[in-house]
């Protein structure tokens, strides 16, 4: 299933809202949460996640993940979180008219 | 939470970033823990590899873009991290600058001073030396002289027939013009008013590449005789004397009595030579094509492209030894005959280069002077803040972090003085050429434009580091213990600091020794100039120029009649007691004439002597005050046509008539009529006392015609009772009872003539001055702040001392004794570099030796007793020192 860049970009900052996690961290949660269903290009996680940390919606740090090795860690900055409420509202706002126009295509029938 | 990294990777980014390796360890990371997690999930290792990189997709297309936005993000942040903290810098700066209000304020006045003179100077330098000429083409435009060593001339006019052969004979040349001056008198149209022109050949304009501001220039068909009736106007006498009248284009104008048609006005740009109007030469008669001998015309050549002026000089050197060879009788081999072109510019500048250069030296040090008392209090006020930079390092500050910070607060002292500065230099150039016109060519060039305004800010920013980078490397590395236990006071961090300041001031005396001696020594040589004088009474002496048109003057009697008609009306006003006309005016260009001495055949290839003629009314002598040596002045008894009586000055005397003058006779090639020798008259000088000593001769006007026809330009002067500008619209008064036509030209008092003549070494003498002014208060603040700062560290042992029995003799001994130590290094170092330095004075100096020793002396010995001065106010402090206080603190 593609992916609208914005889409990614929303996806990942609801994943971070949990806290500090690492680009592999990201990718396995999405991939449990949606049960692999959008199958998502991992590689194409870490260009949204530098644009983001460019644009100070997230930060990164090196710290040393769970087996010991070292990895980057990316967290929400407070304009991150401010981004991903206006998203997730719009694009609720968006998923609901589109929903509702599928639900009255067969209510017409 | 995660680990943090460990902190020595900060430092990376001193060094650049390692995005690269960022970028790889994220992605490796990313696909190894993919691979492990299938392992663990009981793929073997193989299918675990080969799954995880197509999960990832395009491994290294990621890795690209990821490596160029890590680039993007790193730059950013540089950029914010330095803007955050250079508006951290200046906020802290500010707020601790108007903490010390008087440090402050003597810091800006010190940096205002300093930087404020060097931008006046520049814009000097810059509007005299640096900006080029307003011609297309102006670093081709060259003068063409000649060169008769032999004579005493270094360089001097070109004859019309030189002209010509250097147009005809060599190719370096894409045009070859000349021009002289012309004083004439212009009437037809309100008061007549003496006009000094310029006679110009029609190529000039075309050299130039000036069109007319407006009409047009004239053409190489206007420039002949018969149709040279034209004049073009320059833009300064078009305003003065028309109130800039566009309708003045096509009217006739009256030139001595011969009409000419206004054809053009020229922009304000244009300056050859300071002239009001240009007329054509038209040189094109057969008489004036033949005239070789009649050195009167200065030479303009426009370079071709490409041709250095070495080259140019090569060709002219070869067609002046053709020329020395074809007329041997023209150009004996003693005169030393040659010719050579002189780029515009630096005969424009002439010899204001080096004066202007060495006062931009001088200025340069005075600056020095400045940062280093600057210095020195950013060092004292360091120790103040010593507290301040330890808590700072304490919580982490770096070392650079606390220089950039004490930079940034030099860099903006420096600036807001700097910008002071520039305000008092716009102000300061103008008062500076408005008291000393005529001291430097080209000035009215001179301006603060953005040019010296860019040079400023470099200058400042400069100023800012020297003066900062001392002070910032000393409180970069406090003594954090210390200070912090509020031991900071007299500990081994003090006493390396004032050796920092002791040895700063050492230099900053040197610096004062070379600015001191360098205005000592012009000084001296001023004082001698002045002292040598110009061999005349100047006081109560007006000069005035005479001209008298050829149309209504043609035969030598009637000019001759005219003039000593003149000089009689003049003589007989009230408040005047002598009066006088002469022929050549000192203070003007003068033409020589080649002599023979009675009873001295000349040997073959000796060049002729080529003294300067004078013709004059009997009471010139007297009337300049000029001293007899021997014999007797002229008078009327020597209007004898047949055989002229001369007076000859000194120069004359000893050069060629070494065993007695009076008595004996010469007379000028090509007559042959001998002149006796009457008197001997001490020479004049009115072109500065500097200028080489001339030979002279003088006869009475009435022998003029003999030798050398009608004169119709004469130089009035008379001596008056009161103030001798007064009798000046009386005597205008008489001219217009004789002729309406005429008036006087150049009207101004001698003092002022000769004050003139030494402008310019009046100029770089007091501008040198006063900076050593600068310089020697700058150093007695430095030596002052320098001893009371030490007085101030060791108040405990001067109590201990006094305690012990010191009395305030010794404690006075012993701080003067300090600065006496300080000044002597400062002043012998300051001697050895001023040796060397006031070489460079070269030529400026008249008469005096650049290691004058009177001066070297003076200069320190002054400087000492200043040193000594500034060093016993702090002593005096010092022995006032209350033991039992001294010792609780």
């Amino acid at each position: 299933m593609d992916l609208l860049q914005g889409t990614l970009d929303v996806l990942i900052l609801k994943t971070l809202s949990w806290g500090p996690m690492h680009g592999y961290g990201v990718a396995r949660w999405l991939q449990q949460v949606t049960d692999d269903i959008l199958s998502i290009e991992e590689g194409s996680l870490y260009p949204s996640l530098h644009r983001m940390e460019k644009r100070g919606w997230i930060e990164a740090e090196w710290g040393l993940s769970e087996n010991n090795r070292r990895a980057k860690y990316y967290a929400l900055t407070p304009t991150g979180r401010k981004q991903l409420r206006a998203e997730s509202a719009s694009f609720t706002t968006f998923s609901t008219a589109v929903v509702k126009v599928l639900q009255a295509t067969k209510l017409a029938t | 939470m995660p680990n943090k990294s460990p902190s020595w990777r900060r430092y990376l980014r001193f060094w650049g970033s390692d995005i690269d390796s960022d970028v790889a360890d994220e992605l490796k990371f990313h696909i190894e823990s993919r691979v492990q997690d299938a392992i663990a999930g009981g793929a073997s290792e193989e299918q675990a590899h080969a799954e995880a990189l197509k999960r990832f997709g395009d491994v290294e297309r990621v890795r690209r873009v990821l490596t160029s936005l890590g680039k993007e993000i790193e730059t950013e942040r540089r950029r914010s991290d330095w803007l955050g903290e250079l508006a951290q810098d200046l906020r802290v700066a500010v707020r601790s600058l108007r903490k010390t209000p008087a440090f402050t304020l003597v810091a800006l006045i010190t940096l205002a001073l300093g930087i404020g003179a060097n931008t006046a100077v520049f814009s000097v330098v810059n509007g005299v030396l640096l900006r080029p000429l307003p011609y297309p083409n102006a670093d081709r435009v060259a003068i063409l002289w000649d060169a008769m060593p032999g004579l005493g001339y270094a360089k001097g006019n070109i004859s019309n027939a030189e002209v010509i052969d250097v147009r005809t004979r060599t190719s370096a040349f894409d045009a070859v013009g000349a021009f002289r001056g012309y004083g004439g008198t212009l009437t037809g149209s309100g008061e007549p008013e003496a006009i000094s022109g310029l006679q110009i050949s029609a190529s000039v304009f075309d050299i130039l590449g000036t069109p007319a501001a407006m009409g047009r220039v004239f053409t190489a068909e206007e420039d002949q005789r018969g149709r040279d009736g034209v004049i073009v106007l320059a833009d300064g006498f078009w305003r003065r004397r028309f109130g800039a009248d566009p309708k003045v284009l096509g009217r006739t104008l009256l030139l001595d009595g011969t009409p000419h048609v206004v054809i053009g006005i020229l922009p304000a740009s244009f300056a050859l030579e300071k002239a009001d109007a240009y007329i054509p030469l038209a040189m094109n008669t057969d008489s004036l094509v033949q005239q070789r001998s009649w050195h009167n015309f200065k030479g303009l050549v426009r370079l071709k492209k490409d041709v250095p002026v070495k080259q140019a000089n090569a060709q002219l050197g070869a067609l002046a030894a053709s020329l020395r060879s074809e007329y041997p009788l023209k150009y004996p081999r003693d005169m030393g005959f040659g010719m050579f072109v002189q780029p515009l510019q630096d005969a424009l500048v002439g010899n204001a280069r080096r004066s202007l250069l060495v006062l931009l030296g001088a200025v340069a040090l005075v600056l020095l002077i400045a940062c280093v008392n600057v210095a020195n209090l950013m060092l004292a006020r360091a120790e103040s803040r010593q507290r301040e930079f330890a808590v700072r390092v304490a919580l982490g500050a770096r070392g650079g972090r606390l220089v950039r910070q004490l930079l940034t607060e030099s860099t903006m002292l420096a600036l807001v003085g700097g910008a002071a500065g520039a305000m008092l230099a716009s102000w300061g150039v103008r008062a500076l050429l408005a008291v000393s016109p005529g001291a430097v060519p080209r000035s009215d060039g001179v301006h603060v434009d953005g040019v010296v305004l860019l040079v400023t800010l470099a200058i400042a920013v400069m100023t800012g580091i020297a003066f900062g980078l001392v002070p910032a490397l000393h409180a970069a590395r406090p003594e954090l213990q210390s200070v912090l236990r509020d031991e900071g006071r007299g500990a081994s961090a003090g006493r390396g600091r004032a050796r920092t300041r002791s040895l700063l001031i050492i230099a900053e005396l040197a610096l004062a020794v070379v600015v001191l001696t360098s205005a000592g020594l012009l000084m001296r040589s001023f004082w001698r100039l002045q002292r040598v004088g110009a061999g005349i009474a100047p006081d109560n002496v007006i000069a005035m120029q005479l001209s008298v048109p050829r149309a209504s003057y043609r035969e030598p009697e009637k000019s001759q009649r005219f003039f000593a008609e003149v000089v009689e009306r003049v003589a007989h006003l009230p408040g005047v007691r002598d009066a006088a006309a002469a022929y050549s005016n000192p203070t003007k260009g003068f033409s020589s004439w080649d002599i023979e001495l009675e009873g001295r055949p000349k040997s073959p290839g000796e060049a002729d002597p080529s003294p300067i003629p004078q013709f004059i009314t009997p009471r010139y002598f007297a009337a300049l005050g000029i001293p007899l040596i021997a014999g007797r002045f002229l008078g009327a008894q020597d209007d004898n046509p047949a055989a002229p009586a001369v007076v000859i000055n000194e120069t004359f005397a000893k050069r060629l008539m070494p065993n007695g003058a009076v008595g004996k006779r010469f007379r000028v090639s090509g007559t042959k009529e001998w002149m006796t020798v009457v008197g001997v008259a001490a020479d004049v000088k009115m072109l500065g006392p500097a200028e080489p000593p001339k030979i002279e001769w003088a006869a009475n006007l009435s022998a003029s015609a003999l030798v050398g026809g009608a004169i119709r330009d004469m130089w009035i002067v008379a001596r008056t009772s009161g103030d001798p500008a007064a009798i000046v619209p009386a005597a205008r008064r008489e001219l217009w009872a004789m002729d309406p036509n005429v008036n006087f030209a150049d009207v101004s008092t001698m003092t002022d003539v000769l004050s003139q003549s030494v402008a310019r070494p009046r100029f770089t003498m007091l501008l040198l001055a006063s900076f050593a002014a600068v310089a020697l208060v700058l150093a007695a603040v430095g030596v002052y702040g320098v001893i009371a700062y030490s007085v101030s560290q060791r108040t405990r042992e001067l109590g201990i001392r006094m305690a012990l029995g010191a009395r305030g003799g010794d404690v006075m001994r012993l701080v003067v004794g300090q600065g006496i130590g300080v000044a002597a290094a400062g002043i012998a170092v300051g001697v050895i570099a001023s040796l060397a330095a006031t070489r460079l004075l070269g030529n400026l100096l008249f008469e005096t030796n650049a290691r004058d020793p009177i001066t070297f002396i003076s200069i320190a010995t002054m400087l000492a007793a200043v040193a000594m001065a500034a060093s016993f106010i702090p002593a005096r402090r010092a022995t006032k020192v209350d033991p039992a206080i001294a010792l609780r603190e």
